[in-house]
């Protein structure tokens, strides 16, 4: 009996709300895999974000004067400068509702080892356990939103099958897809596009009773078209490969299924997607 | 129905007892999924214990190499092939150390099957 099989990449993804600082640092709430895809390896004020596979973008909820450390002058997404001339002061460093910043210095984060917890320095002289300041802190307030963006395959997000190896991929027969599940996330990504969570099950690959979930983030009302999709795929008559539903590769490259035309776009919108056990 | 035969024995005489040579049908395949980067392994369901995995293991270059970081995916493909191959035959030979035989971008040695 021949069958169409899927294949998933993994993209981890993880949209908290800001913390506060205390002593200058805030640490975030804790990824895992089976929340974010997530569970980066340990990293030092030392060690550039741009090496690591992942990315952490701070969206501010408020706007505050004076909480943005001044090596960033510009928007993530729209690449505009942040020195807004309706400010008051026209300082870069002052944050607006809506704008996204990637902490990209190496001294604005730290991560634990795999406790899945990002800390995050605040913008002041003095700094704390994080060791930034004010050219490179983010002083965050619980309003504000942080995401955790895996930008491509590699050994730091820590979702390889074991540690220190590449991100993870799984491809299934689609006899074993069990079905789609809307799960309710309500959560906004950093470009301001409202998110939805659809979990995919399928028969667990260790041969017991329970099941494996494909877990993926995508733009918000975009369910009856990953059923589509899924349809489309399980009735495709392919069988000399694998459809690729979603991948990203060790240069960054993603890769789409698409909608159920089977576009090779990002008709979903999907930001993250990953499998829930590593 | 056809079916998937692995044999991981370089010897005739070696080819007797479990983990070493089997034939499985096609609808018993429960998924492919990394094991390191240097290892891709075929899950399905389990021959001695059916809420168990046998595991077939296919060794490959490293995944985590700027030249070879697609030999994965493209094993993964292969392996779909094999699968769902149209053999007159009624089977199809996976690899086999013995003879030689395996997938395009698959390296044979230290290849395996294990029974749970």
């Amino acid at each position: 009996m021949k069958t169409p099989y899927i294949y998933f990449g993994t993209k981890g993804y993880f949209n908290t709300p800001g913390v506060a600082p205390t002593s200058n640092v805030a640490a975030l709430s804790a990824m895992t895999i089976a929340n974010s895809g997530l569970l980066p390896a340990s990293k030092a004020n030392t060690v550039d974000p741009a090496t690591l596979g992942y990315r952490v973008i701070h969206v501010a909820g408020d706007q505050v004067d004076d909480a943005r450390g001044t090596l960033y002058t510009n928007d993530f997404v729209t690449g505009a400068l942040f020195n807004d001339p309706n400010d008051s002061d026209v300082n870069q460093d002052d944050k607006f509702v809506g704008q996204a910043t990637n902490l990209s210095d190496a001294a604005a984060f730290i991560t634990g080892s795999a406790n899945g917890v990002i800390t995050i320095g605040d913008n002041t002289a003095t700094g704390g356990t994080v060791g930034s300041d004010a050219t490179n802190g983010m002083t965050m307030t619980t309003n504000d939103t942080v995401v955790v963006e895996q930008f491509k395959r590699n050994d730091a997000p820590g979702n390889g099958a074991s540690a220190g190896e590449l991100s993870s991929c799984y491809a299934y027969p689609m006899y074993a897809f069990k079905g789609a599940n809307p799960v309710a996330y309500g959560k906004t990504h950093y470009d301001g596009t409202a998110l939805d969570q659809t979990d995919l099950h399928f028969l667990s690959t260790d041969g017991t009773g329970t099941d494996d979930i494909i877990r993926l983030y995508h733009t918000a009302g975009k369910y009856p078209d990953i059923v589509k999709t899924l349809e489309a795929i399980a009735n495709c008559g392919v069988y000399d490969r694998a459809i690729t539903f979603y991948d990203l590769d060790i240069n960054g490259v993603e890769t789409f299924a698409g909608g159920p035309s089977l576009s090779g776009n990002n008709d979903l919108g999907i930001v993250g997607c990953f499998r829930t056990t590593a | 129905m056809k079916y998937l035969i692995v044999n991981d024995q370089a010897t005739l005489t070696s080819m007797g007892a479990a983990d070493q040579t089997f034939m499985f049908p096609q609808n018993r395949v429960l998924g492919l999924e990394s094991i390191d980067d240097t290892t891709t392994a075929l899950l399905i369901q389990g021959t001695n214990d059916v809420d168990n995995e046998d595991t077939i293991v296919f060794k490959h270059a490293d995944k985590s190499a700027a030249a070879t970081h697609k030999v994965e995916r493209n094993l993964i493909d292969d392996a779909v092939s094999a699968i769902n191959s149209d053999s007159r035959l009624g089977f199809t030979v996976l690899f086999d150390l013995l003879n030689g035989v395996k997938l395009p971008n698959q390296i044979l040695t230290d290849s395996t099957f294990t029974e749970v």
